[in-house]
């Protein structure tokens, strides 16, 4: 009992344990408790208490500088020892540090586009509270849609009928719209209209106005301060009104600091969402689809999943839709910018570079490791003479783990400069602004340094195992001869040369894909397209902006469309058609186009006859389809029969070519034509293929005429589809591209470098073998055999997985290119071509290297 | 020839009265008793650590009956070289102190 009392308090014990120097832990220790039972005998246990407290803390510095001084003693040492080593092996370390600088170099980069995607959307103060209301479409054919757009009534639903919404708000994006101040006047600044309640649920710091009531008054507007200053200069714009378009004057309610480039919203100013219905402001009470989203705040801690039936049996009620069953959902906003509610996303762009990128710094770490471990023999008496000292298994370890950590650190430093060198190519890819400003940002200065971190970890644990394990007694007797044969080098090398054959192969399947999607037939004409985006004067005034632009002798034609056919989303689901079964729900996707679109874009109609200006009643009673909805209907002369679209009944007038009016990854599914020459805010130009430029610029200067403010620009459809649509796939195909190269390079350079070690270790039996008549040709051949071997079995166990991986990139699209087995064996070919010509260097260099001179000293 | 601080000069006196006695403790308590001052355990260990790595002590281990609730002590003394410093801060002393005396002040 006794001497439990005078034991000291466990914390006080563990906090000695392990500031105490260990060579004097036991007596320091002893000393201690000496004092400290001395003590309880004479001023009782709360005085000795207090007493090791202030005893410890006053020890502390002490104590902490005697561990410290030997730490960096040895560390000296260690430090001393990497330098040296890394002089000494010259060639070694060039191949490691270039290897590992630039496999981390491409992690840096790929890290900085992906702390950058992940902090979209974070800065509102309600982040997690946020989602986007969708709905997904159940159709009996068993077709189901997904369906961001929403509806006009639901918002205010919502907020009044379901108990878990705090707040709900729609929102819609609007461009080209005329707005003026006076003298100044522009269309091309980025619209948001939202509800009253915008500026509560999302974060965007005022500057001028409450946030409460910016929006309250139908006839109001909350500006950017780039947009403030753009309309009202130096001037206080709080108060003073901004024309929309030359009809309503908007009282600026508000000034907000400029979006975030990492918001996803993005607009230069917000105005009331009732002003879409001005003058009179009554908003339809109808339940169909629209191009506004809706977004609710819950309340915290409620079940997204509860939430999300009890919206589907209110919308349910209100909506009463007879033919679509409609479930509806939330997309947290945290999760809108990466992951898309079909499934995929950025994140899965992101996930798969990051793992290219990670390939191509494990590549590297295999550079190492082999590297190190094939030199073994050559830091084997330094571990010996180390161990018989009294070094014991972890200071090796942690010798061996400090000096890769060290060479990663070093490697940390190129790999930036060689990261700032390619930021700006990166850039351009992705269309980024990345700056080395960045790194002063604490999470990306972090993030790099576990990079660093991460690699010295990774590439330097096997060696430091490997290398610590060796007795000293067999080294300093010179019985170890390592590094000759060593299994799982051969395995790390194939691991290398698969991982590299499976980049190749996944390359070509990604450029071969590409080249697909971009020759392929789309059932129009894509070359010589030009595709403008008006703004509200030019739609408005498309008649003569239309006739002065045919009067161009380069231009062959000219149309406008409401969507464009490289994505057109939206579908109708109110069909009808004589012979329709009953209880049938189909949809169809559907465009309003104007005269000469088909003549234009160089659609094939197979039947029947395109609009026409000839017929009054086309635009309001004639539909083309395309041939998938003539299947769909089931008709044998779909030319003349009736067809009631949006609830209104019009006769086929022409059958059009089936045509891709969405990307490559859907099938053609049924479409309907309509014709609204008054709408629709995308013009179509046919050009003659001579002077193209020229005729650029006439088409900008055209539209100039018709609206000076404007910023449009002319843009091809080809580069509609490559900036816009496939989009992934032009990043994926170059920065895949670099990426295989890099690791291409990486596993020759480590090649090389075994290679020449190897040709080092058998320098004397290739003399000997030259001396018994062995050719130079047979010398070559016996270098290059192993490493031949190793990238064959390489590509056998690549073409599996490389296989998967091809299914896996091809399955989204619907229509897809052939691979062939050429690819796997062409990729396989190069693979071993560009091994056997590193190899081969080597091979040669001492294969007619003079005998005498290697076996002079025997 | 080394500057010593003046807790290494008091260390390396506590150990040469102390003789064969010297550990921690009694060192602690000895400069107490000299200069009234109490150093804690860890500022007179880093200072008592670092005489001993330039040699101018040796420790001896003593292990007793650990069984009987003892604990392993170790003592330091003083090497030729720590005899020599001990000499030469005492020449030093000497020359510095020589003459010394508080004249007489008129209040």
């Amino acid at each position: 009992m006794e001497k439990d009392l005078k034991k000291m308090p466990g914390l006080a014990l563990w906090l000695l344990k392990h500031v105490l120097p260990k060579q004097d832990y036991i007596y320091l220790n002893g000393n201690f408790e000496d004092m400290y039972a001395s003590r309880i005998h004479s001023g009782g246990r709360l005085k000795a208490r207090i007493w090791i407290w202030s005893e410890i803390i006053k020890s502390l510095p002490g104590f902490l500088y005697t561990s410290l001084y030997w730490r960096i003693t040895m560390f000296k040492n260690y430090f001393i020892m990497a330098l040296r080593n890394i002089r000494k092996h010259t060639l070694h370390s060039v191949i490691n540090i270039t290897g590992l600088s630039i496999g981390m170099a491409v992690c840096l980069l790929i890290f900085l586009w992906v702390q950058n995607e992940f902090a979209y959307d974070r800065f509102h103060s309600n982040k997690d509270e946020i989602s986007q209301v969708y709905s997904e479409m159940l159709y009996s054919s068993g077709d189901s849609q997904l369906i961001m757009g929403s509806y006009y009534p639901l918002a205010k639903v919502l907020k009044k009928e379901c108990p878990e919404v705090r707040e709900a708000v729609r929102y819609e994006s609007a461009q080209g719209l005329l707005l003026s101040h006076g003298e100044k006047q522009f269309t091309n600044d980025a619209v948001g209209l939202a509800d009253p309640s915008f500026f509560e649920i999302f974060s965007f710091p005022f500057i001028q106005g409450n946030p409460a009531t910016a929006l309250a008054e139908n006839y109001s507007i909350v500006l950017t301060e780039k947009m403030a200053k753009k309309y009202f200069g130096k001037e206080d714009p709080l108060g003073k009104t901004i024309t929309l378009l030359d009809d309503f004057d908007l009282l600026v309610t508000g000034i907000i600091q400029d979006v975030p480039k990492q918001s996803s919203f993005q607009f230069d100013c917000v105005m009331p969402y009732l002003l879409k219905f001005a003058p009179d402001f009554q908003e339809p009470e109808s339940w169909g689809g629209n191009p506004l989203n809706t977004y609710v705040l819950l309340h915290k801690n409620v079940d997204r999943l509860e939430v999300e039936q009890k919206i589907t049996a209110i919308v349910d009620k209100h909506a009463q839709w007879e033919t679509v069953k409609a479930t509806f959902r939330l997309h947290p906003l945290t999760k809108k910018h990466l992951y898309s509610p079909q499934g995929g996303g950025l994140i899965q762009t992101l996930l798969i570079f990051s793992a290219i990128a990670l390939f191509v710094l494990f590549i590297a770490c295999i550079n190492f490791m082999n590297l190190s471990t094939a030199k073994s023999a050559t830091r084997a008496k330094e571990v010996g003479v180390r161990k018989v000292i009294g070094a014991r298994k972890t200071d090796l370890i942690r010798q061996f783990i400090g000096e890769s950590l060290m060479i990663s650190l070093i490697t940390l430093l190129i790999a930036v400069v060689l990261m700032a060198a390619f930021l700006p190519t990166f850039n351009e890819l992705l269309g980024k602004q990345f700056s080395l400003r960045l790194l002063l940002k604490p999470v990306v200065a972090l993030g790099f340094l576990g990079i660093a971190l991460f690699t010295g970890a990774l590439a330097g644990a096997y060696p430091a195992l490997y290398l610590s394990a060796f007795q000293p007694g067999n080294i300093l007797r010179g019985s170890i001869r390592s590094g000759i044969k060593s299994s799982l080098r051969r395995i790390l090398v194939i691991v290398q040369f698969s991982l590299t054959i499976i980049m190749i192969i996944s390359t070509v399947v990604i450029f071969r894909q590409l080249g697909f999607v971009m020759s392929t037939d789309l059932g129009f004409d894509r070359e010589n397209l030009v595709v403008l985006r008006m703004s509200q004067r030019m739609q408005e005034s498309f008649e003569p902006l239309g006739n002065e632009l045919r009067a161009n002798p380069q231009v062959q034609s000219i149309t406008r469309s409401l969507q464009g056919p490289w994505h057109i989303g939206s579908t109708v689901s109110a069909v009808d058609w004589d012979g329709k079964p009953p209880d049938e729900t189909v949809s169809m996707h559907w465009d309003y186009v104007g005269y000469d679109y088909f003549a234009t874009l160089g659609m094939e109609i197979i039947e029947g006859r395109a609009f026409s200006r000839e017929y009054s009643t086309d635009q309001t009673e004639a539909y083309i389809v395309n041939e998938e909805a003539v299947k769909m209907m089931g008709m044998e002369s779909p030319v003349g029969k009736r067809l009631s679209v949006f609830r209104n009944d019009g006769q086929i007038i022409g059958v059009v070519k089936n045509f891709h009016f969405q990307p490559l990854y859907h099938p053609v599914k049924p479409f309907v034509f309509m014709l609204r020459p008054g709408s629709g805010s995308l013009a179509f130009v046919r050009i003659r293929p001579e002077n193209i430029s020229g005729t650029l610029n006439d088409i900008t200067n055209t539209m100039k005429k018709f609206d000076p403010g404007s910023l449009t620009e002319p843009i091809f459809f080809n580069d509609v589809l490559t900036n816009y649509i496939y989009t992934t796939e032009r990043q994926a195909k170059k920065i895949a591209g670099y990426f295989t190269l890099l690791a291409l390079l990486i596993s020759s350079l480590g090649l090389f470098g075994l290679a020449a070690f190897m040709a080092e270790r058998r320098t004397k039996e290739i003399g000997i073998r030259k001396v018994v008549g062995a050719s130079v040709k047979d010398v070559v051949l016996m270098l290059s055999k192993d490493f031949t071997k190793w990238v064959l079995v390489s590509n056998i166990i690549a073409w599996p997985v490389a296989y998967f991986v091809m299914r896996k990139i091809l399955e989204r699209y619907a229509y897809r290119t052939h691979i062939g087995l050429e690819v796997f064996v062409l990729s396989g070919l190069a693979a071993l071509f560009i091994a056997l010509l590193t190899v081969s260097y080597q091979a040669i260099k001492s294969a007619r290297a003079n005998p005498a001179d290697s076996l002079r000293y025997e | 020839m080394k500057v010593f601080t003046k807790k290494e000069e008091q260390i390396l006196l506590s150990i040469y009265h102390l003789q064969d006695k010297a550990y921690l403790i009694p060192i602690r308590e000895e400069i107490k008793k000299y200069t009234g001052k109490e150093y804690s355990v860890g500022t007179i260990y880093a200072p008592l650590n670092r005489l001993h790595v330039y040699g101018y002590l040796t420790t001896n281990v003593e292990k007793p009956d650990v069984a009987a609730g003892g604990k392993p002590i170790k003592y330091y003394r003083l090497t030729k070289k720590g005899y020599a410093a001990l000499e030469s801060l005492k020449k030093q002393n000497e020359m510095m102190w020589k003459g010394f005396k508080t004249p007489a002040f008129e209040d």
